[in-house]
């Protein structure tokens, strides 16, 4: 199945929000030209989380393209929010942020692709980096998957993002159109949403806002495997 | 060197690392700001601490940069507050309804130095 939103759209808001980190690294060696110290773990994390979001953008186009095979296979969804958790784990210490993890009792294997599926993660887990804006502020960013009535929830929640529902619909509507996709997000966060939503409706689930624990996120229902999985 | 207070000068910048580096450069040439990162927050310090000069990125998270300048310019007190709009916005792309406000330099983010925008702080608040 084709994700609904074009890919060439996506381009443009991609191409946006990868300036916020180019500039990030660009400001870094010039004010390390100035102080004579560079921070270089800031310039890494910064340009491997974005070099990740790419990453993720060209699996989602490679699967609108059909360059890239979509079979759905049982894959676990904790293993590869560990992945991408370790992937973001420098850039959440520049933010001052807790990446955790939570799979709750239950959560076992579910019906996804795993390349898509960690993409998604990812570019999730990228976009509430960016969204966070109190410096000061100790913050936390959680994975979680649980089981619910309609299969396996899985997605992003923070209590230090605000995010509502009508910011999931503002990304859908203004893809390719508005150089800022969610209006009440922070310059640069709002595209990874973007990127995760056409991953996941590539797999026939549908990205929601949700809540977790009185944090707000983002999250989709995944079908369970029958397969049992091996621990 | 310019004598500015602490604040004289208000950073209104999303990005929390964008704000940190161009913070600490201001500080590095003897220059001191607070920083926020939305319009809402800027109106209260700007209500409290009437600041001469704010840098100010016109993507803000809510309100936006554009809604911000407008609210300020309709304060007879405010609106001569000087504006240096450091913004991922071209200036082709910003279409201001009012003029009432003191715009003193347009710096293009992804294209302006630390030193530009430094020297524009200076130029700025040495007026």
């Amino acid at each position: 199945m084709m994700p609904s939103n074009g890919t060439d759209d996506l381009m443009r808001n991609v191409a946006e929000d990868v300036k916020t980190p180019l500039v990030r690294i660009l400001s870094q060696i010039q004010l390390s030209k100035v102080t004579g110290t560079l921070n270089d773990d800031l310039i890494e994390a910064t340009a491997d989380a974005a070099l990740r979001l790419l990453d993720s953008y060209i699996v989602s186009t490679q699967i609108y393209n059909g360059q890239q095979q979509l079979t759905l296979e049982p894959v676990s969804v904790g293993a590869l929010m560990q992945d991408s958790a370790r992937y973001l784990a420098r850039l959440a210490r520049q933010h001052n942020c807790d990446f955790s993890i939570e799979v709750r009792r239950g959560v076992g294997l579910v019906m996804a692709n795993p390349l898509a599926l960690q993409a998604a993660l990812t570019s999730l887990g990228y976009s509430f980096l960016y969204a966070l804006q109190e410096p000061k502020k100790k913050h936390r960013i959680s994975y979680v998957a649980r089981v619910t009535k309609e299969g396996i929830q899985a997605g992003v929640f923070s209590k230090d993002v605000m995010f509502f529902a009508d910011s999931l619909h503002k990304i859908r509507n203004l893809q390719g159109r508005a150089r800022q996709l969610a209006p009440d997000l922070a310059h640069g966060s709002a595209t990874g949403i973007a990127i995760a939503d056409s991953l996941f409706k590539s797999m026939h689930t549908d990205l929601k806002a949700a809540r977790y624990s009185s944090a707000r996120g983002l999250s989709v229902t995944l079908l369970p495997s029958q397969q049992l999985a091996l621990l | 060197m310019s004598e500015v207070k602490r604040a004289d000068v208000l950073l209104v910048e999303p990005d929390r690392i964008l704000a940190d580096t161009y913070v600490k450069a201001l500080e590095h040439a003897g220059l001191a700001a607070r920083t926020c990162s939305s319009a809402e927050e800027a109106i209260s310090i700007v209500d409290t601490y009437k600041p001469k000069l704010i840098v100010l990125e016109l993507q803000l998270p809510g309100h936006n940069g554009i809604e911000f300048l407008n609210e300020l310019g309709s304060y007879p007190d405010l609106k001569n507050i000087s504006i240096i709009l450091l913004t991922f916005v071209p200036e082709a792309d910003i279409h201001l309804t009012r003029s009432n406000f003191k715009i003193a330099r347009y710096l293009y983010k992804p294209q302006a130095t630390l030193e530009q925008m430094i020297e524009s702080v200076k130029d700025a608040v040495a007026v």
